[in-house]
Order: structure tokens, then sequence, then C-alpha cells
């Protein structure tokens, strides 16, 4: 009704379309979207044609590089939400940094997110974020300048080589913790942070930050030229560099 | 305590900028995941003529789990029982996350004008359906009469 030429939104949150992400069937939904479908139902939302097991191993997503620092000049006045994955800090999806944000600022003490069909609880005095349904999986959380050097957004992997070098997996207690840490790309999987990593099973570890490789599709093109290995270190693929 | 989500503000707005005719659906004053339904008896069934009102809420990972959907006023129907309770595929394993609020009211507007005695939930009512359909419709009509309207 809105704006009559305008993309079409997700069918899922009734929203526009963040981070557009095809299923084999077709199906165009949002990155969390399809992460929330994966992991309750299974099934496309449209045509209820069931998700592979492996799915979120080469997401396909249709937008160019969407880990951008769209607008790098007037960071120092924006902030940037971040959650703890293995090996480095994940950037909140845009919808949830703007909620973390307002209620942030608005002084509460904690805020509640729906992120992937789960319900999630942040608490700012302690800055971790806390399952709901199961409170021993949280993660600490932080708020940071947009720049800082995170594994991409909500699960969706930085596609740039160069910020791809991976944290490595020494505890990163210390909030100013750079990128001077990074560049040893050994052994990141056993590491004491793991249990901060939230995993119960095969299933979601595959949708959780260990997101290994992406395919990415401007438009159409269906995957076959990508032969990625599961290995937790390998870069993502990229057809655009 | 939590904020609403966004997709619950839209489809609340939505339907109340372009409501569907024969239903109406309010969020409660307290509660915005609650909402008060009225859905008229579809003609051409015995329900016709008749006011329901049903309770619908929004749990917590909505839209990833169904709405719960439950009849408040008393009718006679093979798919509802006596606690209004509504046998519906997409209420239960059939939900699907890109139906809505508006969807799911058509669905049940549109199981009063076909019963379908062979999924059950009333077990008498459904048999009486099925032996005897025109005494069913009678009755169903009967308490449409008596519970559904003028209130």
């Amino acid at each position: 009704m809105e704006k009559e030429n305008a993309e079409p939104d997700c069918a899922i949150c009734l929203q526009k379309l963040h981070h557009p992400t095809q299923l084999p069937c077709g199906h165009v939904f949002c990155f969390l979207c399809v992460k929330g479908i994966a992991i309750q139902s299974k099934k496309c939302a449209m045509c209820r044609t069931h998700i592979p097991r492996d799915y979120f191993d080469h997401p396909i997503l249709l937008e160019k590089q969407p880990l951008d620092e769209v607008d790098e000049d007037c960071d120092n006045n924006k902030h940037q939400w971040y959650y703890e994955g293995r090996n480095g800090w994940w950037k909140y999806e845009e919808r949830s940094n703007a909620d973390l944000e307002a209620a942030f600022t608005s002084g509460v003490s904690e805020c509640l997110l729906l992120l992937a069909g789960t319900i999630y609880c942040v608490d700012f005095q302690n800055m971790v974020q806390i399952r709901r349904s199961d409170p021993t999986k949280l993660r600490r959380v932080k708020r940071d300048i947009p720049t800082f050097p995170s594994k991409g957004i909500a699960g969706i992997k930085r596609l740039d080589p160069q910020q791809e070098t991976g944290q490595t997996g020494q505890d990163v207690r210390d909030e100013n913790t750079n990128s001077l840490q990074e560049g040893n790309e050994t052994d990141v999987i056993n590491v004491s942070e793991e249990s901060l990593v939230e995993v119960d099973n095969s299933s979601i570890e595959s949708l959780s930050d260990g997101i290994r490789n992406i395919t990415l599709q401007h438009n159409n093109a269906v995957d076959g030229s990508h032969v990625s290995s599961p290995n937790e270190n390998d870069e993502p693929s990229s057809e655009d560099t | 305590m939590a904020a609403l989500p966004r997709r619950i503000i839209k489809e609340t707005q939505r339907l109340m900028q372009e409501p569907v005719p024969g239903i109406s659906a309010v969020p409660s004053e307290n509660n915005a995941r609650y909402f008060h339904v009225i859905v008229t008896g579809p003609e051409d069934s015995p329900f016709e003529g008749g006011l329901f009102k049903l309770e619908l809420f929004l749990p917590e990972d909505y839209p990833m789990s169904a709405p719960k959907v439950r009849f408040i006023t008393k009718i006679y129907h093979p798919n509802i029982d006596r606690l209004g309770r509504i046998c519906l595929d997409i209420l239960k394993d059939k939900w699907s996350p890109a139906l809505q609020i508006r969807t799911v009211l058509l669905s049940i507007q549109a199981l009063l004008s076909a019963p379908n005695p062979d999924d059950p939930l009333a077990n008498d009512v459904a048999e009486l359906w099925k032996v005897n359909e025109s005494e069913a419709i009678r009755n169903a009509k009967e308490w449409t009469r008596r519970y559904a309207m003028d209130n």
C-alpha cells in the first residue's frame, strides 16, 4: 500500500528486506527471518519447501557487499552494538541495533530482542545477551564505534578479505582490543570462549556464528561454481573480488 | 516491558486502517498482543446473522509460532469444541510466519462456511453432522440464535 513501486516487504517481518536471502525454492526473506524459519519450522514460509539442514553453509545473499561501513565520516556520533562470537564480535543487525541504542540511551536496564524467532534479553548492567528460554546461553555484548573490527553482521560473515583474518582465540576481555590481535588464524576453535557461544546442536551450530561460507549472488544465478571447505578458517567465497 | 515487534505494530495498524469485511480485531488496552475479535457468521451458513466473539493472542515468538485463537461465544460446529478451541491446521502444524492475524481470521470464517466433520474436535457434533446433517444444521442455527445474536 505504502510505496507502490518499492521492493516487496519481507513476508515474515513485514518490513523492507534486510539482507535479502534466497532459499533454494526461490523465495526471498531477510537473512534473520530465514534463520528463524530454518530453526523453527525448517520450511519456506511461502511454499513450505523444506530448508536443507546445511543451507546456512552457503546461504544465497542477494545483496552485494552487505557489510560496508556506510558512513565512515560520521562514526563518532554513532554507536554500533556487538555481540561476542567465536573469535570476535558480530555486529547486531540494523534493526536490533536501533532497538538497543534506543533502549540504552533511554536509560532502561535491559532490552528484549526477538532475533530469528528467539527471544533474548540484553542486560545493560552486565553487558550480556541472555537467551530467555535458556539463561545459560549468554554472550557478552558491547557498544562501540561502527568501525570496530567485526566478523560481520548478525551471522553474515564479512567478505572483505583484509578484515577477514579472524581474531585469535585469545580471551578478548579488554574492550580496547583491536585489530592488532588478529593475524593468527590457527586453532580458532579450541578456545575458552566456546562456552559463551550459543550452540545447542549441530543444526543450530551451522546457523550460528560458524557460518562459514557465504555465496554471494547478485541476482539470480544459482550456486554451482563454489566449492567450499567446511573448515572453520576458510574465507567466505566471493565472486566480487 | 518488551517493546512490541514492528511486525505486530504493522499488522495492528493495517487491521485498523483496512479492516476485513465481517471481521474486527481490536487489541486490548493493556496488552497489545491480546486481541478482541468479532467474526460475523458467513452468509448461507447456519451461523449467518451471528456475531461470534473470539480471543486471539500473539505468543512471544510470533510470527514464528501461530497465534492462539479461541471462540468465546458458544458455537455448534464440528471443528470447534465446548471450550471454543478450534481445529484448524494453520493454527497448528501448517502455520507459516507468512500468515497473519488477518489471514487466520479469514480462515476461521471460512471454516464456519465449510465445517469439516471428518476432522472433528467436537465428536458428538461431528457425528451428528455426518449421520444427520439437517438436524446438525438446525442445532447450529439454534445455537447461533441463542448465543450469537443480540449482544
